[in-house]
C-alpha cells in the first residue's frame, strides 16, 4: 500500500517520457509494469491514476485490452472524478470484442436515469463511443426517454446518441422516429439542430423513405437562423430533389435568397452543391450558381479554387454545355503544383471536350507531360486515352493524327498505360481499314528505335511493342521497307523483352518474310500471264528469249529471298536459349519454313510454297461482336425442352423461364436454352405473378390508409394529374419495394434449404435493373428489406420510418420512462371507472387488453367485491 | 459524419486521437502513420483537402500541430475547416494561449473538450460560449 506515496501521476510520467527521449521504450515498459501493479491495488485513487496513465499510453499505440476489467471497476465507482477517467478509458479502448461489455450495461443504465446531469452526460458520451448491438438494444429506451428530459443539453446529446444506436440496432429506428421528429419543434435551437443533423445523415443514405417530410424541412429552412442548421437542411434537400422534381420549384426562392445574402463561403458552397445535385433543370438558379463558381475558380485561395472545380465536375456530368466557359480556366490550372487541383481540373476538362476542340485540348494537355512527374504524367495520359476512346472513339475525327498521339504517349517514360495504348492501336488498325497503312507507318518508328526496345525491358511499353509486331506482321502488305523491318524485328535487344512479346516478334518475322517472298516471286507470275495474253502472238516466238530473261530475273529474286532467309536464320538462333516454350515453338516453325525454302532450288516450288503460305496468312482477322454467340442457330434435332427426369420436373419453374426472356428475338428453344443457365435456387425463390400482384395490392392499400391518416405530410399538388403522379410514383416506389418481398409460399422446404444469401432478379419487363441481395424472411413486413450480412449495417436502415408501426414493433419497455405509442390501437387505456362485478359472476370481466396493472387491480378488486358481497349477505341475514 | 479527429505534431507523434468509428489498434496505428505522411508532405500553398480511402481528410496546421479531420465524401469541406478553427479557439481560450505542451500534459481535458464539441460523429454545439460554460461546470467537479 506504500505504492500510493510513490505513484507517479500522469504529469510525472509524461515528464519522465520527455526527459528520457533516448531510451523511451524502456521507460514506457517500466511504466507499464508499474501501472499493472497499481491497477491491482484496492485504493480507488491509485487505480484511477494508473488508468489515466494507461489511457495516455494507449493513445500512443500501446495495448490496454488486458485492463478491461479494471476499467469497469473504475467506471463503477460513485465518485465522479474517478468515474470520468474510467469512462474515458472505456471510450477509447472498448470495442465489439471486449468481453466485459456485458458488465457495463447496467452501469450505463444507472447513469442514464440518474438525476445528476453530469453523470447523464458522461454516460451518453461514453455510450456514443462504444455502442454495440447489445448495448443499443438494452439502452435504447433509456436514451429515448432522455429525449424528453427538461435539460436542453441532455436532449441535444440524446438525439445524437440515438443516431449511433440506430446504426447498430436498426430496428429501433421506426419506434423512435416519431418522438425524434417531434423535437423539431423544440424551442431550443441546439436541440433542433441536433435532430436535423441526425435526420440529415439518415436522409442522405436513404432519401426515398423521407420524401414525405419535405414540407417539414421546408418550413425549417425558411425559419432557420443558424448557418449550421441551414447547411444540413440544404444537404437534405440535395438528397431529396433528384427524387422529387417538384421540390426544385419550391426551394428555388429560398435558395436564391440565401445565395445572395450570405457572407459565409461555406454556406454558399453548400447551396451550390445542392443546386448541382438535383436542381440542374432550373436555368435561373444554375446561372446564379455558376456565377458564384466563377468567383471561386478565379480566387487565389487554393481551397476555393479546388472546391470550384469540384462543383464544376458535378455540373459537367449533367449540363456540360453551360460549363464550357470554364474550359480555359481549367486548362490554365493544369500547370499548378497542387495535385488535388490538377486532378479536379482534369476531370472537368474531360467532361467538356467536344469533337471540334478535341485536337486543341489534347495538345494543350500533352504540353504538360514533359515537365510533369511520373504520377502526373500517368494521370495526363490516362485522361487523354479515356477522352479519345469514349463511345468507341466518337470524338476522334482524324485517326491518323490520333495514332501519332498514341505513339507519342507510348514513348512517355514511366508510363503504366502500355496495355491500353496497345489495345487502342490494335483496335483502330483492326476496325478502320483505311487506317491500316497509317498504323503500320506510325508504329514503325517504335519498331526501329532501339531506345524504345530498351525501355520495354521494364515498362509497360513491352505491350505496345507486342502490338507493334502484330500490326506489322498482320498488315505486312503496307510495309514499305521490308528488309529494314525484318532487321528491326531481329534486333538483339528483343531478347530482354518479355517472352510473349518475343513470340509475337518471331511470328511477325515469318509473316513479313512470307509476304515479301510472295510479292517478289509469285506476283510476277500473274504479270507474266497477263502480259502473255496481251501479246499472245509473240508468246510462242519469243518464248525462249522471254524465258531466258525471266530466268535471270527469277534467279535474282531467288537470290534476294535466299539473302533474307540467311539473315533471319543467322539471327534467329539467338532465341535458342530461351526457356519459354512458345518462343521455342515459333522459332522452330520459322526455321522449318526457311529450311524448306532453302532446300528448294527450283523457283516453281518456291512459288508454290509461298503462294500457299501467303494464302494462309492473308486471311483477315476480324473483331467479333459480343452477341454473336446468341445468334448462332441451334440445330434442329437438339432437345432441350423435354425434362430429363420426370419426377424432378417443376412446371412452375419452367413457365417462368419462358416468360422471362421476352427480349430475345430468336426462336423459343434458343431463349429457353439461354435462360436455363439461371441458378435453380434463384428460380425457386422468385416470386410468382400472383404473389407480386398480391404484394402490390397490399402495399397500395397500406399507402392509402397512411395518406388518409397523415395527409398533412403529403405534398399538395396543383392539379389532379399531379396527385395522380404522386400516387403512382409512390405506388411505383412501393411496388418496387414490394417486388422484393420474399415469396414465403413458393416452396417452403426449399426456402429453408436455400441459404440466406439468395439474390433476387427483377423481372425484365419492368426494365429497371437494381439487383439487391435480400434475405428470405418469414415475416411479411412489406417495407423492410434486410441485406446480406456483409452489408447489413448499411442497408438495414433502409426502412420507411413514417409508415405505421406493426404490432411487433415497439421500443424495449422501460419502467421509469413510458414510451409513446404511435398506433392508436395500442394506446393504453387507463380507465377511471369500472363496472363492479356481480358476485355471481366468478370470472373477471373479459380482459381485451392485457398489458396493464389496471387489469390486475380490477381483478383484485372484483375478487374483493365477491368476498365482500357474501359477507354482506350473511350480515343481512343475521 | 466525422470519422476521426487527429492531432499530430510535425514529427508524427499523436497528441490526440479520437475515433467515431470502431477500429482495431493496428488499424489506428496505420491510419495515424498514413495521415501524417500525407499531411506533412503537402506544401503550405496547397489545398487543405486530401482524398483518403474514398473519404476526405481536411487538415490545417497551427504552429507545430496538424489538426486532421476525416469525413465522408459528401461533407462540406469548408464547414470542417470551421470546425477545426472552432476547436482551436476553444482550446486557446480554455488553456489561455495554448501550447502543444498544454495538450500533452492535459490530454484527458482535451478529450473532454472534444466530447463537448463533437458527439457521435456530428457537431454537437457550435457556440463557443456554451461549450466554455459547460467546461467550466465540469471543472468545478474537480
Amino acid at each position: 500500500m506504500g505504492i500510493s506515496l510513490f505513484q507517479k501521476s500522469l504529469r510525472d510520467m509524461i515528464s519522465g517520457m520527455r526527459s528520457n527521449r533516448n531510451n523511451e521504450e524502456k521507460y514506457i515498459q517500466k511504466s507499464m509494469e508499474d501501472i499493472k501493479k497499481e491497477l491491482k491495488s484496492t485504493d480507488m485513487k491509485v487505480k484511477t491514476v494508473a488508468l489515466q496513465k494507461l489511457t495516455y499510453l494507449n493513445m500512443l499505440g500501446f495495448d490496454m485490452s488486458w485492463a478491461a476489467f479494471h476499467v469497469v471497476e473504475v467506471m463503477s465507482t460513485p465518485k465522479l472524478l474517478h468515474k470520468v477517467v474510467g469512462y474515458q478509458a472505456a471510450a477509447q479502448s472498448f470495442n465489439e470484442g471486449t468481453d466485459v461489455m456485458l458488465l457495463i450495461t447496467n452501469l450505463l443504465k444507472k447513469d442514464l436515469i440518474s438525476t445528476n446531469p453530469t453523470e447523464r452526460s458522461i454516460g451518453l458520451d461514453c455510450l456514443s463511443n462504444i455502442v454495440t448491438l447489445d448495448l443499443a438494444r438494452d439502452l435504447i429506451a433509456d436514451v429515448y426517454g432522455l429525449l424528453s428530459s427538461s435539460s436542453a443539453p441532455c436532449r441535444k446529446r440524446s438525439a445524437l446518441v440515438l443516431y449511433c444506436c440506430f446504426l447498430k440496432y436498426p430496428d429501433a429506428l421506426r419506434p423512435c422516429f416519431k418522438g425524434l421528429v417531434e423535437h423539431l419543434d423544440d424551442h431550443e435551437q441546439s436541440v433542433v439542430c441536433s435532430v436535423v443533423s441526425v435526420l440529415c445523415e439518415l436522409v442522405i443514405k436513404h432519401p426515398h423513405n423521407y420524401l414525405e417530410m419535405a414540407p417539414l424541412f421546408y418550413r425549417l429552412l425558411l425559419n432557420s437562423t443558424n448557418n449550421w442548421m441551414t447547411m444540413k437542411l440544404l444537404k437534405i434537400f440535395g438528397a431529396l430533389t433528384p427524387l422529387e422534381p417538384r421540390l426544385t420549384k419550391k426551394i428555388v426562392e429560398p435558395l436564391k435568397n440565401i445565395m445572395s445574402s450570405t457572407m459565409a463561403k461555406s454556406l454558399l458552397f453548400d447551396c451550390i452543391t445542392t443546386v448541382c445535385s438535383g436542381m440542374t433543370s432550373n436555368e435561373e438558379i444554375v446561372e446564379m450558381a455558376l456565377g458564384h463558381l466563377k468567383d471561386f475558380v478565379l480566387d487565389s485561395d487554393p481551397n476555393l479554387k479546388y472546391l470550384g472545380f469540384k462543383a464544376l465536375e458535378q455540373f459537367v456530368k449533367h449540363i456540360p454545355e453551360t460549363v464550357l466557359r470554364f474550359g480555359n480556366a481549367a486548362l490554365m490550372c493544369l500547370s499548378t503544383a497542387d495535385p488535388t487541383i490538377r486532378s479536379s481540373a482534369l476531370r472537368v476538362i474531360s467532361g467538356l471536350v467536344s469533337k471540334k476542340d478535341l485536337k486543341e485540348v489534347i495538345v494543350r494537355v500533352l504540353e504538360h507531360i514533359p515537365s510533369a512527374d511520373t504520377a502526373y504524367r500517368n494521370e495526363l495520359s490516362e485522361v487523354v486515352l479515356s477522352i479519345c476512346c469514349r463511345d468507341k472513339y466518337s470524338l476522334v475525327s482524324d485517326f491518323s493524327w490520333y495514332l501519332n498521339i498514341l505513339v507519342e504517349l507510348a514513348r512517355v517514360p514511366g508510363s503504366v498505360h502500355g496495355k491500353t495504348i496497345a489495345f487502342q492501336i490494335t483496335d483502330i488498325a483492326c476496325r478502320v481499314e483505311a487506317m491500316r497503312d497509317d498504323a503500320v507507318q506510325a508504329v514503325r518508328s517504335l519498331l526501329i528505335d532501339p531506345f524504345v526496345v530498351e525501355m520495354g525491358k521494364s515498362g509497360s511499353i513491352g505491350e505496345v511493342l507486342k502490338a507493334t509486331a502484330w500490326i506489322t506482321g498482320e498488315y505486312a502488305s503496307f510495309v514499305e521497307h521490308p528488309k529494314e523491318t525484318i532487321e528491326a524485328l531481329l534486333q538483339p535487344g528483343i531478347l530482354k523483352l518479355p517472352c510473349s512479346v518475343q513470340a509475337m516478334y518471331i511470328q511477325a518475322i515469318l509473316k513479313v518474310f512470307v509476304h515479301i517472298t510472295n510479292d517478289l516471286v509469285c506476283d510476277d507470275d500473274a504479270d507474266e500471264a497477263s502480259q502473255s495474253e496481251k501479246d499472245g502472238s509473240t508468246w510462242v516466238e519469243g518464248e525462249d528469249d522471254a524465258e531466258e530473261d525471266n530466268g535471270d530475273e527469277e534467279l535474282d529474286k531467288l537470290g534476294v529471298v535466299n539473302e533474307l532467309s540467311d539473315l533471319i536464320l543467322a539471327h534467329v538462333d539467338q532465341y535458342s536459349d530461351t526457356p519459354d516454350p512458345e518462343v521455342v515453338e515459333r522459332m522452330s516453325q520459322l526455321k522449318a519454313v526457311l529450311d524448306l525454302q532453302k532446300g528448294m532450288d527450283d523457283i516453281k516450288d518456291v512459288k508454290d510454297l509461298f503462294s500457299k503460305l501467303h494464302g494462309i496468312i492473308s486471311e483477315e482477322l476480324q473483331p467479333i461482336s459480343g452477341k454473336a454467340q446468341k445468334k448462332v442457330p441451334l440445330p434442329e434435332d437438339l432437345q432441350v425442352i423435354d425434362p430429363i427426369m420426370e419426377e424432378f420436373f417443376d412446371e412452375e419453374f419452367d413457365l417462368q423461364q419462358a416468360e422471362e426472356d421476352v427480349e430475345v428475338a430468336d426462336n423459343q428453344a434458343a431463349s429457353v436454352t439461354s435462360s436455363r443457365g439461371m441458378d435453380a435456387a434463384q428460380a425457386l425463390t422468385e416470386a410468382t405473378e400472383e404473389q407480386k400482384k398480391f404484394a402490390d395490392e397490399t402495399a397500395k392499400n397500406q399507402l392509402k390508409q397512411h395518406r388518409e391518416k397523415h395527409g398533412v405530410f403529403y405534398l399538395s399538388s396543383d392539379d389532379k394529374q399531379g396527385a395522380g403522379d404522386m400516387g403512382e410514383d409512390d405506388g411505383g416506389e412501393v411496388e418496387n419495394v414490394s417486388v422484393q418481398e420474399p415469396p414465403v409460399d413458393v416452396s417452403e422446404d426449399s426456402a429453408t434449404k436455400v441459404d440466406a444469401l439468395t439474390s433476387y432478379r427483377r423481372k425484365k419487363k419492368k426494365k429497371k435493373k437494381q439487383p439487391t441481395d435480400l434475405v428470405v424472411k418469414q415475416d411479411e413486413d412489406v417495407n423492410e428489406g434486410v441485406d446480406s450480412p456483409v452489408k447489413i449495417n448499411k442497408n438495414a436502415l433502409d426502412v420507411n420510418p413514417l409508415a405505421p408501426l406493426e404490432d411487433g414493433e415497439e421500443l424495449p419497455s422501460v419502467e421509469a420512462y413510458p414510451t409513446s405509442y404511435s398506433n392508436e390501437g395500442d394506446m393504453p387505456t387507463y380507465e377511471t371507472s369500472y363496472e363492479p362485478v356481480h358476485s355471481q359472476n366468478t370470472e373477471a370481466p373479459p380482459a381485451e387488453k392485457q398489458k396493464h396493472k389496471s387489469r390486475r387491480r380490477r381483478k383484485h378488486k372484483s375478487r374483493k367485491e365477491k368476498e365482500g358481497a357474501p359477507q354482506e349477505a350473511t350480515a343481512a341475514e343475521t | 459524419m466525422i470519422r476521426f479527429i487527429l492531432l499530430q505534431n510535425r514529427q508524427g507523434r499523436t497528441r490526440l486521437a479520437k475515433y467515431y468509428v470502431p477500429f482495431t489498434d493496428a488499424e489506428k496505428h496505420k491510419i495515424e502513420h498514413e495521415v501524417h505522411r500525407m499531411v506533412s508532405g503537402r506544401d503550405q500553398k496547397f489545398t487543405n483537402f486530401v482524398d483518403y480511402q474514398n473519404r476526405k481528410i481536411i487538415y490545417r496546421r497551427y504552429a507545430g500541430l496538424y489538426f486532421s479531420l476525416c469525413v465522408d465524401s459528401s461533407d462540406n469541406e469548408l464547414v470542417c475547416l470551421e470546425i477545426i478553427h472552432l476547436f482551436v479557439e476553444i482550446l486557446d481560450h480554455y488553456f489561455s494561449n495554448v501550447r502543444e505542451l498544454d495538450l500533452v500534459y492535459n490530454f484527458h481535458k482535451v478529450f473532454a473538450i472534444t466530447d463537448e464539441l463533437v458527439l457521435s460523429g456530428e457537431l454537437q454545439e457550435s457556440s463557443k460560449k456554451v461549450i466554455l460554460d459547460r467546461l467550466g461546470l465540469l471543472e468545478k467537479i474537480e
